[in-house]
């Protein structure tokens, strides 16, 4: 895979960096916003997220070595939000899992349901009921490698907890969902 | 018939069935456990439906995923922002 800046030293012309930033990060914002909508439980707020993680993440090419695009571009997400949050709210410490309680105004809007936790669209209903017994920790890991794709990898970069973690929470939140479905009849 | 060492495989195959399904490249399984994950699938009923449940509800949440991608109107939004911060830069 070809390094970024090869000499890893010194600026990125003006051409190197926008090649980078189309060949990176640019196929990678669907994920971020899907993710960010995750995080943050508001269409608004994720935008605001990844517009700030990828303006960040363009600063950095010149650091980057090219592998990995993806991992690297989700922990820029973690630091940027975590950031976001103490900018909003300076007595906030600096505890991932606080952000799935956000306050105004970056994070104004709780994740009233799992419908909005996901996206803007139906829901079936025998879904959301299983995705709202689970806790919030539950949750995130759940939509984030079932619903939207994340390797563990990706999504303990997302969370910045141990690929252990999400494995342990992804098995629990599954089992939980499972047999919440069986009982209301969709799973046969 | 359930015997005290099938109880023990079925526990076994328990604990390492999502690790079987995903596939993930974070934390794959050794052949020889995803060889004998897949034999004892083969022949146990109960362990074999538990993974059709696990795999029907991969299928619904991955299906709702791909519906609910973020809008076109969204990605816009970001390049364009993006777009204008690099350019002022």
């Amino acid at each position: 895979m070809a390094c970024v800046n090869p000499t890893d030293s010194g600026p990125l012309s003006d051409s190197a960096r926008r090649a980078a930033f189309a060949e990176y990060v640019e196929p990678e914002i669907p994920v971020l916003l899907r993710v960010a909508r995750t995080l943050t439980a508001s269409d608004a707020d994720a935008e605001d997220l990844v517009q700030e993680t990828v303006i960040r993440a363009y600063r950095a090419l010149a650091g980057f070595d090219g592998a990995h695009p993806r991992a690297w571009l989700l922990t820029i997400l973690r630091h940027t939000a975590s950031n976001l949050r103490r900018r909003t709210r300076p007595d906030l410490v600096d505890e991932w899992d606080l952000l799935s309680d956000p306050r105004p105004a970056f994070g104004a809007h709780r994740p009233e349901t799992p419908h909005e936790a996901v996206s803007a669209h139906m829901l079936d209903d025998d879904l959301e009921r299983a995705i709202a017994s689970l806790g919030e920790r539950f949750r995130s890991v759940l939509v984030m490698v079932d619903v939207h794709g994340l390797t563990y990898a990706e999504c303990a970069q997302a969370l910045g907890i141990p690929v252990g973690t999400v494995m342990s929470r992804l098995s629990r939140a599954r089992d939980r969902m499972r047999k919440h479905l069986k009982a209301s009849g969709r799973l046969s | 018939m359930t015997s005290v060492g099938q109880m023990l495989e079925c526990r076994r195959t328990a604990r390492q069935l999502q690790q079987f399904l995903d596939r993930d490249p974070s934390a794959p399984l050794s052949t020889k456990d995803r060889e004998r994950v897949q034999a004892h699938l083969d022949v146990c009923e109960r362990c074999s439906g538990l993974a059709r449940e696990y795999e029907e509800l991969h299928r619904s949440l991955r299906q709702f995923g791909e519906e609910a991608g973020p809008a076109p109107e969204a990605l816009d939004r970001v390049k364009a922002a993006v777009e204008r911060a690099i350019a002022s830069e």
